[in-house]
């Protein structure tokens, strides 16, 4: 971000320059827990930054392309999903994990989601065993680019789908996060559907 | 859009459609072309952090040049209501209303705005809070007649309303709401009373503010407290859409009269103009009180369907080239060509419907309008458009008027207001002048698009613009409130809206002097600029100052003009900021956008959208904003709510801290109101090339999972009648310099692009537009110089989960108790654990 701050007091501007960025651009991004309101002295310059595209624009890391849990025989293909009609995660075929699009790339801030069947078309999908995963457990996730980001799981949790907490489980700031979804809980037969939506959560190391 | 309007009631003579939102509702007040006029619109728009009034969200011009006004609905009981409930009000609780009431009025003056028709029905009380309803939306006439016993008699009789109409009302609410109880109040309370309802408003208290200070006076302490209500203020995403249909489903309702080309002149004799003037919107003409005015007829009305030949303009003799210079510097002036109306036919002497027409449409200038009648009936616009017009004589046309001191009101902004009050008023046995300019809206175009670039390559070279600056109504204060406004400051203010330095620009050839209310107000007529308007147009000799610093625009750290330069050496720290969305600091309102936002601050973001111009900007006296170069933004600065002088200089080597040890003369000086929305004000030259200065507060409602929203802006000169393509493909609404159109989007890559009148691209840009985001593009620039560009912003925490995370439907998994179980609690626990931490950043919207 731009703080050229050409008046040249920086004696002022020194706080408000780092609360703006905080406030500005940081805010988001930064693992802080609580950004700080932007005051500002009016002695002080604001922050000034571009306007132009180049700048603004988001810059997006490499996507996760496929994922491999050693302890559960995983290894699977991660395409980008988004949502369909009825704005419900799209989540992809049997045999596939979907990498929500609208979530950050791994490593970056915010809760990278996966999610997955549990089963399909009477076909076990790709997460069928996740409720099992311990935390503890680790296991890679690999980036377009070839890298590979390796992630410790942290809480295994099932939760009935009307509690889901979607704020956190699709934080979009923050501390980064893997966040594997797929469903648990009791299958109710007539809605065709699981009660629960179990999630794992896991923390790059 | 499931919005569907829900009511459709008439108010004020006006049609009112209540739509409901969500979480809210708003009344969109839909008036015709001669109801209100720009300026007045603008006021209103600024208006919406006056506390103690029901909020305008937004007062604009519809596609089809209908003027609306949309307000926030309130469910509350009115005054009205408690006075009829079982229990009633009591003295104690009478008093305190009323006071609180003239105390809000009182700030709405200071504004220039009336409300002319103050009943109980107009008073909500919200607990200990009042909000006063129909706050300046009395411009036309349209007073209805079961109103008349809150009117003062002179608003009766057609002037304009006043502060002195409004304290007559306050004393008519007062004895109202008292009801028998007056015989309980002390005796200074009920001369008070007397004192307000007095015929002539010279014998009245002088303002709402003397009315509240002789009420709390006489009660000590005996009145109970009420508060004006702040109430927050939401605008839908769609909301101009949703205005636009209300506005287009009234349209039949109303007769509309219109004229397409109008002339006026002025007698120089006649008239003494004192102001600068340079939005045709706000000629104010002031007559000096002895003066006499001649108004001469003219016929130069061009109405294809009036078949009368009857009507007429009638004409002030005038200087031409002043009339010129203004139409030049006008810009608001697009509504020109209506379709004349129907129902002139009918009527033998539509000069004043005409007139008002002219003006109306022409959206400026001045009339001088007298009618005679004894009729002080008021009848609502629908009704008097059609039946007034035996009433008005033909001898209209050719009317003397002689200013006497009590009998003349002049406010003539906007002269559409003025006109239809002359097309709908059943005036008194007054002579009353209505002055305004009137201009030949068809030749004048022609010359206004030879000058338009003409000015601007002037303005260009010259004046380090303004950036922040919110124009200011009246002396006092002034606001941004509402977007998709086109608050163009350019070459200055506006009618009783700003404070700002005088120009020594074309425009202030223009002058007037009437006060603005009542002639006949001594304490107004000594200082009628208070209530009329400053200007605060760049000053032509700027340019050199300017043009001086050009060089210096090169060894600015930042650079001005290439993009590609300016920006080079903030990409390198631009990680940061390409993730993050330029989005002000969150306050603890901002958690929840879809509620109501109450607010003390406001984060203000300044857009410098003026190509090669790098400005110092000061804020309350101290340097905030140092170099500051065009396509960059400042902020998010978070004003406190209230008042703040801005002032603009160009650019220097080390400013000083201070504007007041500036020896270079502000090339902006404004006092803008900081409400508590968030705002971008954005610097960007109009369709003309000149400088002028935009509001848009964001649109910050959550999205749906997958959804972006983008706001694009045509802040572009020359651009015309834009068109806005997204991947090819127009979007409906036509885009006007100033204007802005929001569209929400599933969220990805997207080519945003400007074409102009004739179909061609303005400028075009490939964005990735990010879920939960709103992103503004604001095309600016001029293409005239081809130095077309876009500024984008960013403003994240919109997003929404997905509804849910649909993953089995074959029940193989045998989910028995074991499955989930302890399990689940413990990792329950560690990840609220985990996540504790974070839960602050649960529903950061970063805005206000």
């Amino acid at each position: 971000m731009n703080r050229k701050l050409l008046s040249g007091t920086f004696g002022l501007l020194a706080t408000v320059g780092m609360v703006a960025a905080a406030g500005t651009s940081g805010a988001v991004v930064s693992g802080d827990s609580d950004t700080p309101k932007l005051q500002i002295d009016y002695g002080s310059t604001v922050p000034i930054r571009s306007g132009n595209p180049l700048d603004v624009q988001p810059s997006k890391g490499p996507r996760p392309v496929s994922i491999r849990v050693g302890d559960l025989d995983l290894e699977a293909s991660v395409i980008p999903v988004g949502v369909d009609e009825e704005k419900q995660l799209d989540v992809p075929s049997a045999d596939l994990v979907g990498w929500y699009q609208y979530s950050p790339t791994p490593g970056n801030a915010g809760a990278t989601v996966l999610a997955a069947h549990v089963d399909y078309g009477g076909e076990q999908g790709a997460f069928f065993n996740l409720h099992q995963l311990e935390i503890g457990e680790l296991f890679e996730v690999e980036l377009e680019d070839g890298t590979v980001k390796s992630y410790e799981v942290t809480a295994n949790s099932t939760y009935n789908k009307v509690d889901l907490p979607d704020d956190e489980l699709f934080r979009k700031d923050g501390k980064p996060v893997l966040q594997l979804v797929t469903c648990g809980g009791t299958f109710d037969p007539e809605e065709r559907s699981y009660e629960a939506n179990v999630v794992v959560s896991a923390v790059p190391v | 859009m499931d919005e569907t309007p829900t009511s459709r009631t008439r108010w004020f003579g006006f049609e009112r459609v209540r739509v409901d939102y969500k979480n809210h509702a708003v009344d969109i007040t839909v008036g015709s072309e001669s109801t209100w006029d720009r300026s007045h619109l603008r006021r209103l728009r600024q208006s919406s952090d006056l506390p103690g009034h029901v909020p305008v969200i937004d007062a604009d011009v519809s596609s089809e040049g209908r003027p609306y006004v949309v307000t926030a609905a309130v469910e509350e009981p009115t005054l009205a209501d408690k006075l009829a409930s079982e229990d009633g009000v009591s003295w104690n609780d009478s008093t305190g209303i009323t006071e609180a009431v003239a105390r809000a009025c009182h700030e709405a003056h200071e504004r220039g705005l009336f409300h002319g028709s103050l009943s109980p029905e107009d008073v909500y009380i919200i607990d200990d809070e009042i909000a006063v309803d129909g706050l300046g939306l009395t411009r036309g006439g349209d007073i209805p007649t079961e109103r008349n016993q809150w009117v003062a008699p002179e608003v009766l009789a057609g002037d304009t309303p006043s502060a002195r109409s409004d304290v007559y009302s306050l004393g008519k609410l007062l004895e109202a709401s008292l009801g028998d109880s007056i015989e309980l109040v002390p005796r200074s309370v009920k001369r008070l009373i007397m004192w307000s309802s007095s015929d002539t408003p010279e014998a009245r208290p002088r303002s709402a503010s003397e009315f509240a200070e002789i009420l709390s006076d006489g009660l000590g302490e005996t009145k109970n407290s009420f508060r004006p209500a702040f109430i927050p203020t939401i605008r839908a995403n769609n909301l101009t859409a949703d205005a636009e249909k209300a506005v287009a489903d009234t349209q039949s309702d109303i007769p509309l009269a219109s004229v397409t080309t109008g002339e006026v002149e002025i007698d120089p004799e006649t008239l003494t103009l004192d102001e600068t003037v340079d939005d045709l919107d706000d000629i104010e003409i002031d007559e000096d009180t002895t003066e006499q005015l001649e108004i001469i007829d003219l016929d130069d009305v061009e109405s294809d369907e009036v078949k009368d030949s009857e009507d007429t303009t009638e004409e002030l003799a005038a200087e031409d080239d002043l009339v010129e210079l203004v139409s030049e510097d006008d810009d608001d002036v697009d509504t020109a060509e209506v379709d004349a109306s129907d129902t002139a036919e009918d009527s033998n002497s539509t000069s004043k419907k005409a007139a008002a027409a002219t003006i109306g449409a022409a959206g400026a200038a001045a009339l001088a309008a007298k009618k005679f009648g004894d009729n002080k009936d008021k009848t609502d616009k629908g009704d008097s458009d059609k039946g007034d017009s035996d009433k008005d004589k033909p001898e209209d046309k050719k009317a003397k008027v002689t200013s006497s001191a009590s009998k003349i009101s002049n406010k003539t902004t906007g002269a559409a207001a003025t006109a239809s009050a002359a097309a709908t008023k059943k005036i008194g046995d007054v002579d009353k002048a209505k002055s305004s300019f009137s201009y030949k809206e068809a030749t004048e175009k022609d010359d206004r698009g030879m000058s338009r670039f003409l000015v601007p390559a002037l303005i260009l070279l010259a004046i380090p613009l303004l950036l922040w600056a919110l124009l200011r109504s009246g002396g006092s204060e002034d606001q941004t409130a509402t977007s998709s406004s086109d608050t163009t400051i350019e070459s200055g203010a506006t009618g009783a809206d700003t404070t700002g330095p005088d120009t020594t620009d074309e425009p202030s050839d223009v002058e007037s002097a009437v006060p603005e209310t009542e002639a006949s107000e001594p304490t107004e007529d000594s200082a009628p600029t208070a209530d009329t308007e400053a200007v605060a147009a760049p000053e032509v000799t700027e340019p050199e100052p300017a043009t001086t610093e050009a060089p210096e625009t090169t060894e600015a750290p930042e650079t001005t003009e290439a993009p590609a330069t300016t920006e080079a050496p903030e990409t390198t720290e631009a990680p940061k900021t390409t993730e993050a969305p330029a989005s002000p600091a969150a306050t603890d309102d901002a958690a929840n956008p879809d509620k109501a936002i109450k607010s003390s601050e406001a984060a203000i973001q300044v857009i410098h959208g003026i190509p090669a111009t790098p400005v110092d900007v000061y804020v309350d006296g101290s340097l905030t904003a140092a170099a500051f170069q065009p396509e960059s933004i400042a902020g998010p600065v978070d004003l406190p709510a209230g008042s703040h002088d801005v002032a603009i200089f160009a650019a220097e080597d080390n400013p000083a801290e201070s504007s007041d040890d500036r020896t270079d003369d502000a090339v902006l000086d404004e006092t803008i109101s900081a409400s508590g929305n968030p705002t971008a004000l954005i610097a960007h030259l109009d369709e003309t090339g000149a400088p002028a200065l935009s509001a848009f507060v964001e649109s910050l409602d959550e999205l749906e999972a997958g959804e972006t929203r983008v706001a694009v802006r045509n802040l572009t000169a020359g651009a015309g009648d834009a068109t806005v393509t997204v991947d090819g493909k127009e979007q409906t609404a036509p885009l006007s310099n100033g204007d802005e159109l929001e569209i929400v989007l599933s969220a990805g890559e997207h080519t945003i692009a400007l074409l102009d009148d004739n179909g061609d691209e303005v400028f075009s840009s490939d964005l990735d537009l990010v879920e939960g985001e709103l992103t503004t593009v604001g095309f600016i620039g001029s293409t005239e110089d081809s130095s077309q560009s876009v500024v984008i912003q960013r403003y994240s925490g919109l997003s929404s989960a997905p509804t849910a995370v649909p993953t089995g439907d074959s029940g193989l998994l045998d989910a028995g108790p074991g499955s989930g179980g302890a399990r689940t609690i413990l990792g329950l626990t560690v990840m609220l654990v985990l996540s504790g931490a974070m839960i602050a950043f649960k529903r950061r919207r970063n805005l206000v």
